[in-house]
């Protein structure tokens, strides 16, 4: 386990309001540097609206947002990433009528025009991790596999050189196998030093991957720990399917 | 509540015996005062406030912006300019074609609405305008281009010339100051019955007026015809007091005029069409002091009213006034389910024969290449509570927007009721007896809690428009046992002390509370419940359930999109897993729960569970 | 013969004036979701002030650049001002109003300042008309599908090509990814509206010589062009120019072969009749209704 213990991200009571909807009910957690954190949960329980809240896409409600050391609470996305803080949204929210190598360079809007031919050298190492997007690079992003897509999001993401790595649903929508492809990228990027903080719904992916998991339900936190030790939790399963072998 | 509308009454009273006394005023002080000029102008400013409350009804209630309504009020002064022209109509005569032809014009430029709203609906009336104003222009021979219609013969009426003199006893005038009168006793009718409230239903959220059996586009039409009668109306009286009537009066600048003082008024209020049609046609009174400042002065009091009071003047003191008075008691929520929901039995009926609520036969639903719903079969026991269940876009909202109505299936059928479903639009859905709640709780959340639940009861008013614009014993009967069914209903759900709240105002769980209640106002057989527990805390939570079961035990068949497990399992009688859009369990609650394959769905493989260990204590 | 030609090039012409403002409403549509209503009369901007600024002594085509950058800030300002605080929500129309109260006081303003009447730009295209059969053509007429051609080009060159016109593109298709990348969406949007500011500038100081610059030049061509972009399903460049140049030709054969006093009531009839059967626009897509 990576505990440096100094947090990369630091939440505290986080609420997240749609209207009236209340979608984060105060959510507390901490990403330490280098850390891969899991949050879990089923659906609706507030994971991607805590997220948004974190990456700067919504205006929390309540509590607070620190991102390597400094308040960050209702900053705007773009300030989070120009901070270091880069999210891979849910759904993968790709630049559909562009091509793949348009949605990398956008992916380092910030610093392309200061920088091109850094930008040129960061989009080959993040072809690297993808060998799949290099064949497919003056294609249209639409016209990508949904797991194809996905693996354009999470680039286009890195390619904003951020320190902290934010993925909401990384699974939606993908087969097992393309699963299987895309968790060791995960972790690769994390033993170089990059810190994640991923939310999913399928959890066994998760608790496989992460260091620590935090299980989510209703928009609060139900509980957390080594995501090895609540592997084998059956809390886990509950939070899913219900309290199970009622009598 | 009672209170307020006692003071509008009271308020119009002294307006309309205001306008009443006004020609003999001079009487009182001892001048010549009116001069007919002035009397001219009140009269002008009365012809356009019923023109107003036209607009008002299709902007401010329908939610639907017409940049072309300068066109309809000049057609129907045209239409009654040529026929008393050309083909010698009486007074009479011409006035009931410069309604009817501007209605019928209105009803027709209410068809694009089935297709296109907001912008596009306006380019349409836009076009409409400058075509109309072309015609006029460029077709000399009928409407005298832009010399125009003059010298129409002075209208009589019972052989009585129809004059705004002394002479006449101001004839003319009170004929206008009674229209007027008229257009506002129509405005208030038809806010206050099934009709308004299906316009503003349609307008803040045409989906769920859908469900609830409002056929948005014949309430549009409706609405549309009605403010092109007003329009023409205003049209007709106009022509007969100018006596003259060219296109310069009803171009595009007109039409945006008439906006703004349904805006500045306040739109969607009842006071405001008099309230800004009155300032603005005194504003411009005064801007014409700044010559060619004029048009700028326009423009700038149209940009500040947007910026100062995007709600008028009547709804800015309306909120003001609401705001005053929204500390001064505190609300009791009540429990809920409060009592047995026995009063919505009568529709009930299990037994049709068919025994089953709904069959699904191999239901297929697909966007372009994306294939959401893939041949789903499904049976519904009446008075069963069926869940549906599936990871994130497994399509089980699809699902239930076919069964309500809302997509056509691509392929196979649905059956409710022994009722087969082919592209029956939502509402005659509705009107057979399936109600559904949203995903993102589709409340009216600009109208009181009560008027929420009475749209749901929109399909048991049959009073016809004419019983509802004058007030018939029908009308009146219906209304009252509707809004007892409404409190009752209210008091089911334990909101009873919100119900004259503003939708939107309430607490998230209470919306929720809402939403369920107007669905039940339907009476339905089939209730359709998209997430309903999305955020809802615990106790909340426990509350639905218990409220389902009772419906169900009623014998109403329940529907229900959840991803609270906990509740899932507690309410259902049966659930269908989908995943890829595909069923890939079926069966009862604790089945589905050993099921492997669900538990794969929702882990991923290797998940860490299997039967055995689940020996937790619950 | 020569008749139609003649049709068919002063259509051209004129349908040049109605896609570049069809692609001005595209190029705000697509970043706002929302326009300035009143776009006519940036396009009038642009002919008025090439006019005064000659006036003032200035040579015509840094009077045009001058004129051209007024109506970028112009645009950029009702944006900012009159639009932004009134797009909060999805389909809200508090936009329209209050782009029509800025036109309205532009108009006006234009119209105290500058007089009510046209007055001419003088350029070396319009000296002499070429002669095809019984009437003439100005040359500068002949520029203006020209310039159509160039503006499209450019345009199409600066979405694809640059950075800028990437990131507005990515605005357009989803602000929220945008946002995730970096970029400044709300930026982006006053940025598409100063440009759209300048190309509806480009058409009114292009097309002043011919018909004289008014301040009233820009109303119906305004909402023409803005007809054209809905017709055209107006998220789509390369529709909005093409039914734009045949929207021009087609009034230009109303007026020769049936009548010119009909001219608009035809050919917005035809309009609102395309839009009745294509309510997404000619080249737009049919989006799946959310439920």
């Amino acid at each position: 386990m990576n505990a440096s213990a100094s947090p990369i991200l630091f939440v505290s009571d986080l609420r997240v309001s749609y209207g009236r909807i209340e979608a984060v009910r105060g959510v507390t957690l901490t990403v330490n540097k280098g850390e891969f954190i899991g949050v879990i949960g089923s659906n609706g329980a507030g994971k991607t609206s805590m997220l948004r809240a974190i990456a700067g896409v919504l205006r929390p409600a309540g509590g607070s947002v620190a991102f390597e050391g400094a308040d960050t609470t209702g900053a705007k996305s773009h300030q989070m990433v120009a901070r270091g803080l880069a999210m891979v949204p849910e759904g993968r929210m790709v630049f559909a009528d562009q091509t793949v190598r348009d949605n990398l360079v956008l992916g380092a809007y910030s610093r392309v025009a200061s920088d091109p031919k850094g930008v040129e050298e960061d989009i080959e190492k993040t072809l690297d991790l993808f060998p799949r997007l290099k064949e497919r690079i003056a294609q249209q992003a639409g016209t990508l596999s949904g797991g194809e897509q996905q693996m354009l999001a999470i680039a286009r993401g890195l390619l904003s050189r951020p320190r902290l790595l934010v993925i909401d649903e990384l699974s939606l929508g993908l087969a097992p196998k393309i699963l299987d492809m895309l968790f060791p990228v995960l972790t690769d990027l994390n033993r170089q030093g990059l810190s994640i903080l991923l939310v999913e719904q399928m959890a066994s992916y998760a608790l496989a991957v992460t260091h620590r998991t935090y299980v989510m339900e209703n928009g609060r936190v139900l509980f957390d720990g080594a995501s090895a030790d609540l592997a084998g939790d059956d809390r886990v399963l509950d939070a899913y399917l219900g309290r199970r072998g009622k009598h | 509540m009672k209170q307020k509308s006692w003071a509008g009454w009271a308020a119009l009273f002294l307006l309309a015996a205001g306008i009443a006394i006004f020609p003999w005023v001079g009487d009182f002080i001892g001048q010549r005062f009116p001069t007919s000029y002035e009397l001219r102008l009140v009269m002008r400013a009365m012809i356009l406030a019923i023109v107003v409350i036209g607009l008002n009804l299709l902007v401010g209630l329908a939610g639907l912006v017409s940049l072309g309504q300068a066109a309809l009020y000049g057609l129907g002064a045209h239409v009654a300019a040529l026929l008393s022209l050309r083909a010698g109509f009486s007074f009479a005569e011409s006035m009931v074609f410069a309604i009817a032809i501007p209605a019928v014009m209105g009803a027709i430029l209410a068809f694009p609405t089935v297709r296109v709203r907001g912008v596009y609906l306006a380019v349409v009336t836009i076009a409409f305008g400058l075509i109309f104003v072309n015609i006029l222009r460029e077709w000399v021979g009928f409407t005298g281009g832009a010399s125009g219609l003059a010298n129409l013969p002075r209208p009589t009426m019972f052989g009585e010339r129809l004059m705004a003199t002394r002479a006449q006893s101001f004839n003319y005038y009170y004929l206008i100051l009674v229209c007027l009168l008229i257009a506002v006793w129509v405005q208030y009718a038809i806010a206050n019955s099934r009709y308004g409230r299906a316009m503003r239903a349609a307008a803040q959220s045409e989906n769920a007026a859908r469900a609830l059996g409002v056929n948005v586009v014949g309430i549009r039409t409706l609405a549309f015809a009605v403010s092109a009668g007003f329009a023409g109306l205003g049209g007709g009286l106009f022509a007969n007091l100018a006596l003259f009537v060219n296109y310069e009066t009803f171009t595009f600048t007109a039409s945006v005029e008439l906006l703004l003082m349904v805006i500045l008024g306040g739109s969607g209020t009842m006071a405001g069409p008099l309230v800004g049609t009155s300032v603005l046609f005194t504003a411009t009174q005064f801007l014409q002091g700044l010559g060619q400042w004029q048009t700028f002065g326009y423009g700038f009091l149209l940009a500040l009213v947007l910026f100062v009071m995007p709600k008028g003047i009547v709804g800015s003191l309306a909120a003001l006034r609401a705001r005053m008075m929204a500390t001064s008691r505190a609300r009791e929520t009540g429990h809920w389910p409060n009592g047995e929901p026995n009063f919505l039995n009568n529709q009930n009926g299990q037994g049709d024969g068919t025994g089953s609520a709904l069959i699904a036969k191999g239901v297929t639903l697909r966007f372009g290449g994306l294939t959401a719903v893939n041949a789903v079969d499904m049976a519904l026991k009446p008075g069963t509570v069926h869940a549906l269940i599936g990871p994130n876009g497994a399509g089980k909202s699809s699902l239930l927007n076919v069964i309500s109505g809302f997509y056509p299936a691509t392929e196979g059928e649905v059956t409710v009721f022994g009722h087969r479903i082919k592209n029956d639009p939502p509402y005659r859905l509705a009107r057979l007896g399936v109600a559904r709640s949203f995903q993102n709780t589709e409340l009216f959340g600009q109208m009181t809690v009560l008027e929420n639940v009475l749209v749901g009861a929109h399909t048991h008013f049959h009073a016809s428009f004419a019983e509802t614009v004058l007030r018939l014993p029908r009308f009146g009967r219906e209304e009252r046992t509707s809004r007892n069914d409404a409190l009752r209903l209210l008091d089911f759900v334990g909101l009873s002390d919100f119900a004259d709240e503003e939708a939107r105002n309430l607490p998230f769980g209470h919306q929720r509370r809402l939403e369920i209640a107007r669905a039940l106002a339907l009476r339905p057989k089939l209730l359709l419940l998209d997430e309903p527990a999305a955020g809802l805390t615990h106790a909340e939570i426990e509350d639905l359930i218990r409220l389902i079961r009772r419906l169900a035990d009623h014998g109403m068949t329940v529907i229900l999109v959840e991803h609270h497990v906990d509740m899932i399992m507690a309410v259902s009688d049966r659930v269908t897993v989908l995943d890829y859009g595909e069923v890939i369990a079926e069966g009862s609650p604790a089945e589905i729960q050993e099921n492997p394959k669900v538990i794969e769905a929702y882990f991923g493989h290797g998940a860490p569970a299997s039967p055995n260990a689940a020996q937790v204590p619950a | 013969m020569e008749a139609i030609l003649q049709y068919v090039l002063t259509g051209l012409s004129v349908g040049s004036v109605y896609a570049m403002i069809a692609l001005g409403f595209y190029v705000m549509w697509s970043a706002a979701k929302a326009v300035n209503f009143t776009y006519g009369d940036v396009f009038m901007l642009g002919g008025v002030l090439t006019v005064v600024l000659v006036e003032m002594g200035l040579p015509l085509l840094l009077a045009g650049g001058g004129a051209l950058a007024i109506a970028a800030l112009a645009g950029a300002v009702i944006e900012r001002v009159f639009v932004r605080p009134f797009n909060r929500e999805a389909n809200a129309i508090g936009w329209m109003l209050t782009t029509i109260a800025v036109g309205i006081m532009l108009e006006s303003f234009t119209t105290i300042t500058y007089g009510p009447l046209g007055r001419p730009l003088q350029t070396p295209f319009v000296e002499q008309p070429i002669r095809i059969g019984g009437s003439g053509i100005y040359p500068q007429e002949l520029i203006l599908p020209v310039a159509l051609v160039i503006v499209t080009f450019a345009l199409e060159g600066f979405y694809r090509r640059t950075v800028l016109g990437r990131a507005m593109r990515a605005v357009a298709f989803n602000r929220v990814a945008a946002g995730l990348v970096g970029i400044d969406a709300d930026r982006i949007t006053l940025l598409a509206f100063a440009l759209a500011g300048a190309i509806g500038a480009l058409a009114g100081f292009l097309i002043a010589p011919v018909i004289q610059a008014s301040s009233s030049m820009g109303v119906v061509v305004g909402l023409k062009g803005f007809m054209v972009a809905i017709i055209a399903g107006i998220a789509n460049a390369r529709g909005v120019v093409i039914v734009g140049v045949v929207y021009g030709v087609m009034e230009k054969m109303i007026e020769g072969y049936l009548s010119t006093a009909a001219r608009d009531a035809i050919g917005f009839t035809i309009m609102i009749l395309a839009l009745l059967i294509f309510p997404q626009g000619l080249f737009g897509r049919r989006e799946v209704q959310k439920v």
